[in-house]
């Protein structure tokens, strides 16, 4: 037999739950139905589940809509003027140009060699030349190896830069591609009529 | 696995291709509640306010990274309770709490209304405003669990606690409200 103390620790949850005719409150059925202490102390339990059931909500200030779009629209509004892109553009853009100079300081001169007649391939071949006059290893000048130093943590910042931008891509899953592609849209555009307003 | 459509993933899918009138229309959607559940944390009205926009910024800076794997609404609620977490705790001196049951019910009992009245209605209403004076680690519970009609698991993890503090915190609470009514039906001018 439960105590009253009993009863009335379990009623709020009893109460709350819709008062379930489970086995597991079997006992306090009991007790509730001899005990008019017990019954009252229900009563008003129900009148407090009803209560809290049809308490009405709380509303804020009808101006508050327009002060968080006031405020936000500020921050848009720093936002484009200081960063038109955000990390997760310019990182994989700068990782690919630094990419792209490494890559072209590799070049050989056999290497270019099939595709010597074309103009472009006379600037790779000029501009590898430029930067292998400078960047090798097995100089012995000082500036030479200065420039290997250089060259080195140029491609340790491009991993790195290519590592975290794949993980956040991958990360990110599908939606990414399409996402950039509109964001480098909504540059452009804005550039543009920047460009224009000028 | 949950089926049912996010009712705000179409609204939420505009606000991040950029449409500023989306936006909008999601603030006037889900403002309410925002207010509401950081008016019963922060138990102060221009504080709510303020926490309510600084929230919105939060959702503004944040929408290019939601990817939709929990309703919109939990997103939110998560956004506001960890911003109210920490408002609170920055102004930890201001906040009234009462941990001990004993303490916390004679508080509630203790608590008038100048509007005392005796019918079901009215009594509905003297408990609504009785809600008002509970501490806010109990009205944050009641807001998500009978407003915002979260289930006891919802809650217990965007309040990061066990299911049995939510529930302990609602049954406290109900309590409370109990005994406030028994104070009334006892000396119903008491409060007057």
């Amino acid at each position: 037999m439960l105590s009253c103390k009993q009863v009335q620790d379990q009623l709020p949850q009893y109460v709350a739950d819709g008062e379930p005719m489970s086995p597991y409150y079997a006992a306090l059925r009991t007790h509730l139905y001899s005990c008019s202490a017990c019954q009252a102390y229900a009563h008003r339990l129900r009148s407090v589940e009803d209560a809290l059931r049809t308490c009405p909500p709380v509303h804020p200030s009808p101006l508050l809509t327009n002060r968080i779009l006031r405020t936000v629209g500020r921050e848009r509004a720093e936002a484009e003027e200081w960063q038109p892109l955000s990390w997760d553009v310019w990182v994989p853009i700068a990782t690919f140009i630094m990419a792209l100079i490494i890559a072209s300081a590799s070049l050989s001169q056999e290497m270019l060699a099939p595709v010597r007649d074309t103009r472009m391939a006379e600037m790779l071949a000029a501009w590898s030349h430029f930067l292998q006059s400078r960047s090798s290893l097995w100089g012995s000048t000082k500036r030479d190896l200065l420039w290997a130093v250089a060259r080195g943590i140029l491609a340790t910042i491009a991993g790195l830069g290519m590592g975290i931008t794949l993980a956040y891509w991958s990360e990110r899953g599908g939606a990414s591609l399409q996402d950039l592609e509109q964001r480098l849209t909504n540059t452009a555009e804005r550039l543009w009529e920047r460009t224009r307003h000028v | 696995m949950d089926s049912v459509k996010d009712p705000l993933s179409d609204l939420v899918a505009a606000c991040q291709n950029g449409d500023e009138t989306a936006f909008r229309k999601l603030v006037e959607e889900t403002q309410d509640d925002v207010y509401s559940l950081a008016y019963h944390m922060l138990d102060n009205i221009q504080e709510a306010e303020d926490m309510t926009q600084e929230v919105y910024l939060h959702v503004w800076r944040g929408l290019p990274g939601f990817r939709g794997d929990a309703k919109f609404s939990t997103w939110l609620y998560r956004i506001t309770i960890n911003a109210c977490l920490n408002r609170r705790r920055h102004f930890a001196r201001r906040l009234h709490v009462i941990d001990n049951e004993d303490a916390l019910e004679d508080s509630i009992a203790k608590h008038g209304d100048p509007a005392e009245a005796t019918m079901k209605e009215e009594q509905r209403a003297v408990l609504w405003k009785t809600v008002s004076y509970l501490p806010p680690k109990y009205r944050t519970v009641i807001d998500l669990f009978y407003q915002k009609q979260l289930s006891y698991k919802e809650i217990a993890e965007l309040l990061s606690v066990p299911l049995g503090t939510v529930k302990g915190h609602l049954n406290r609470a109900r309590k409370a409200l109990a005994k406030r009514l028994r104070h009334k039906e006892e000396a119903p001018s008491a409060f007057l």
